[in-house]
C-alpha cells in the first residue's frame, strides 16, 4: 500500500551518466525496500544516448508526407521525428501501421497505427517534448527498460518502474520489477508527479505504508 | 523510516496564484521528507534568505530560474552538514510570509505579494497586435503552421497577464481578420495606448535560421529601450537563440507611441515550428514579454521620481 509520494528534483541528466547511479544518488537516503521508485522514460532514454539532434536526421519523401497527418498538437509532427520513427521500425512495418490506422479509422477505431507499427513509436518525443536542454532533440523510448529496472532494484532494494506519464492523465508503464502492482501504480502516477518542464522531477519515490510509519 | 532520518529537501517549485482575498501572489514551495527549523532574513528589497537548520539538500545545490515577474531566481546552498540556505532574488520589492504545510512531503510555503508589480502596471494601456490575419497569413512553417494563427494565443496570454496586473490590454484583432496597419494604429490611438506591441514570428528562406528578435522604430529612444528589455526577458524565458534587437525598416509600427515588433521565434525553422504547436511556448513568450514591459515601466517610474 502506497501512502505518500516524493517527487525528486535532479540535475540535468545527460548521456554521460548511468541512470542506475543517478537513481541511487538521489534515492539512497529516501527509498527503502517496499517503496517503488518511478523514473520518467525520457531521462532513461537520454542517459542511453537516445536523444537525437535534428541536424543528424535527413527526412525522406515519406516522412515529409506523413508528418502532416498527426494532429496539430501530436507527436511526430515534424519530418525529422517521422523519419526517426520510420528508421526505428523499418519502412515496411511503418507502412503496415499506416494501412492499419487507415482501416481502423473506417471502423472508428483509434490506436491501430501503434499496435501494428510498434509500441515504441508512441514513446518517441518530438521536439519540445522533453525538458530543456533536450527540447531541440527527438528522444526515442529507452532501450531494455526491464534490464534497467532490475538493476535499479538490485542497487537500491526498492521496486522500480519506468513510466511514460503525460499531463492528460495517460500512464504507460514500460517496465516494472516483480513486486509492483501495475494497476495500482497507474492511479498514483496519473496526475503526473514527474511534473512538466518547470518541475524537473524525473524521479518519484512512492512510499509504502510500512516505511512511512517506521 | 522518515521519522528517524535527517530531513532532506527534495524539490522546489513555484506558481503565481490568487490568494483567498483576491491578492496576487507568487508562491514557492520547498518540499522535504520531514519538517525542519527555519528563519527568514531580509537582506534588502531584492534579497531574502531563509536559513534552514537540521536539514540536508537532496536536490542539487545552485540557482533555479523562476522569472515569474517577481522572483528572478532561487539559490540553494548546503552551508554545512546541519544547515542549508535558500536565497530568493527578487526583481521588485515584495512582502514575504512563511507557512508550513503538514502534508507529505512536508512543504515550506513562501508567499510573496505581487502588489508592487500591480502598481507598476496600474493605469497603463497596452495595445497588443497579433500580426497578419485573414488572407494575409504571414510566414509559413515547413509543415503547416501559419504566423497569423500562432501569434494569436501568445497575444491572448499576454493580454490575460497584463489584465491580471491591472493594465488595460487591448488586441488589434480578435479573430482571423485581415486589417490594415492604418486601422491597427487607429485602434491604438483611440485607446490612448501607452505601448504598442506587434507580435510576429520570423520567416527566412534558410531553414537553419532560428531564434527571437525585437525591432523598434529608430525615431524613439523609448521604443529602443522597450525593445531591449523585451528581447532580454523573452530570450531568458523561452531559451531560444538571441537574434538581437534591430531597427524596424518597414512601416509596420505606429510612430506616435513607443512601439516594438517582437519576432517570438522563427516559424521556418523546423524545431521552432514544432515549439509553436505546444502550449508552453505560447505561455512563456507572453511571460517574457510581460517581464520586459515590467522592466520598461519600472525604469520609467524611477526616471519620473528622479526628475
Amino acid at each position: 500500500m502506497i501512502t505518500g509520494r516524493i517527487p525528486i528534483r535532479t540535475h540535468i541528466i545527460t548521456e554521460k551518466e548511468d541512470i542506475v547511479d543517478v537513481v541511487k544518488k538521489y534515492t539512497g537516503e529516501i527509498a527503502a525496500p517496499g517503496d517503488i521508485i518511478a523514473i520518467a522514460e525520457s531521462v532513461v532514454a537520454i542517459s542511453q544516448g537516445r536523444a537525437i539532434l535534428h541536424e543528424t536526421v535527413k527526412p525522406g519523401l515519406l516522412a515529409h508526407f506523413m508528418c502532416r497527418f498527426p494532429g496539430k498538437e501530436g507527436s511526430l509532427a515534424a519530418p525529422h521525428s517521422m523519419q526517426v520513427a520510420i528508421q526505428e521500425v523499418g519502412t515496411g512495418r511503418f507502412l503496415l501501421g499506416v494501412a492499419a490506422a487507415g482501416l481502423g479509422r473506417l471502423f472508428g477505431r483509434r490506436g491501430d497505427f501503434y499496435r501494428v507499427a510498434g509500441r515504441q513509436l508512441a514513446q518517441i518525443d518530438d521536439f519540445a517534448g522533453t525538458m530543456w536542454p533536450f527540447d531541440r532533440h527527438i528522444v526515442l523510448g529507452p532501450k531494455d527498460p526491464q534490464g534497467v529496472v532490475d538493476r535499479i532494484k538490485a542497487a537500491t532494494g526498492a521496486e522500480a518502474v519506468i513510466a511514460d506519464v503525460n499531463d492528460i492523465g495517460k500512464v504507460d508503464i514500460l517496465a516494472a520489477t516483480g513486486g509492483v502492482d501495475r494497476e495500482m501504480l497507474c492511479s498514483y502516477l496519473k496526475d503526473n508527479p514527474h511534473g512538466n518542464d518547470d518541475q524537473q522531477t524525473p524521479i518519484v519515490v512512492l512510499v509504502s505504508e510500512e516505511n512511512m510509519d517506521c | 523510516m522518515y521519522y528517524r532520518k535527517v530531513p532532506r529537501i527534495t524539490n522546489l517549485w513555484s506558481k503565481v496564484t490568487d490568494g483567498e482575498k483576491g491578492e496576487w501572489l507568487s508562491k514557492l514551495f520547498i518540499e522535504s521528507t520531514r519538517p525542519f527549523e527555519h528563519s527568514l532574513i531580509r537582506v534588502d528589497n531584492e534579497v531574502i534568505i531563509i536559513r534552514c537548520k537540521g536539514v540536508m539538500l537532496n536536490m542539487p545545490e545552485g540557482k533555479i530560474s523562476i522569472n515569474d515577474g517577481l522572483v528572478r531566481e532561487v539559490c540553494l546552498k548546503q552551508d554545512n552538514s546541519d544547515s542549508t540556505s535558500i536565497e530568493l532574488f527578487l526583481d521588485q520589492p515584495a512582502e514575504v510570509k512563511l507557512a508550513t504545510l503538514e502534508v507529505f512531503p512536508f512543504r515550506l510555503e513562501i508567499t510573496l505579494d505581487r502588489s508592487y508589480l500591480a502598481r507598476l502596471f496600474s493605469g497603463k494601456t497596452v495595445m497588443i497586435d497579433p500580426a497578419h490575419g485573414g488572407k494575409d497569413t504571414g510566414g509559413q512553417g515547413a509543415v503547416s503552421l501559419m504566423e497569423k494563427d500562432v501569434v494569436m494565443p501568445i497575444a491572448i496570454n499576454l493580454q490575460k497577464a497584463l489584465q491580471r496586473a491591472g493594465a488595460k490590454a487591448v488586441l488589434t484583432r480578435n479573430g482571423d481578420e485581415d486589417i490594415s496597419a492604418k486601422e491597427r494604429f487607429e485602434k491604438a490611438s483611440l485607446e490612448k495606448a501607452d505601448i504598442y506591441i506587434s507580435l510576429h514570428t520570423h520567416a527566412c528562406a534558410d531553414s537553419r535560421v532560428a531564434g527571437a528578435a525585437t525591432k523598434y522604430l529608430a525615431n524613439s529612444d523609448d521604443s529602443t529601450a522597450l525593445a531591449t528589455y523585451i528581447q532580454e526577458e523573452l530570450v531568458k524565458k523561452i531559451k531560444v537563440a538571441d537574434r538581437g534587437v534591430a531597427e524596424e525598416l518597414e512601416p509596420v509600427l505606429p510612430v506616435a507611441l513607443p512601439a516594438v515588433e517582437v519576432e517570438v521565434v522563427t516559424i521556418t525553422n523546423i524545431v521552432e515550428e514544432v515549439f509553436l504547436r505546444g502550449l508552453t511556448i505560447q505561455k512563456r513568450a507572453a511571460e517574457g514579454i510581460f517581464n520586459g514591459l515590467r522592466d520598461y515601466f519600472a525604469v520609467r517610474q524611477s526616471d519620473l521620481k528622479v526628475n
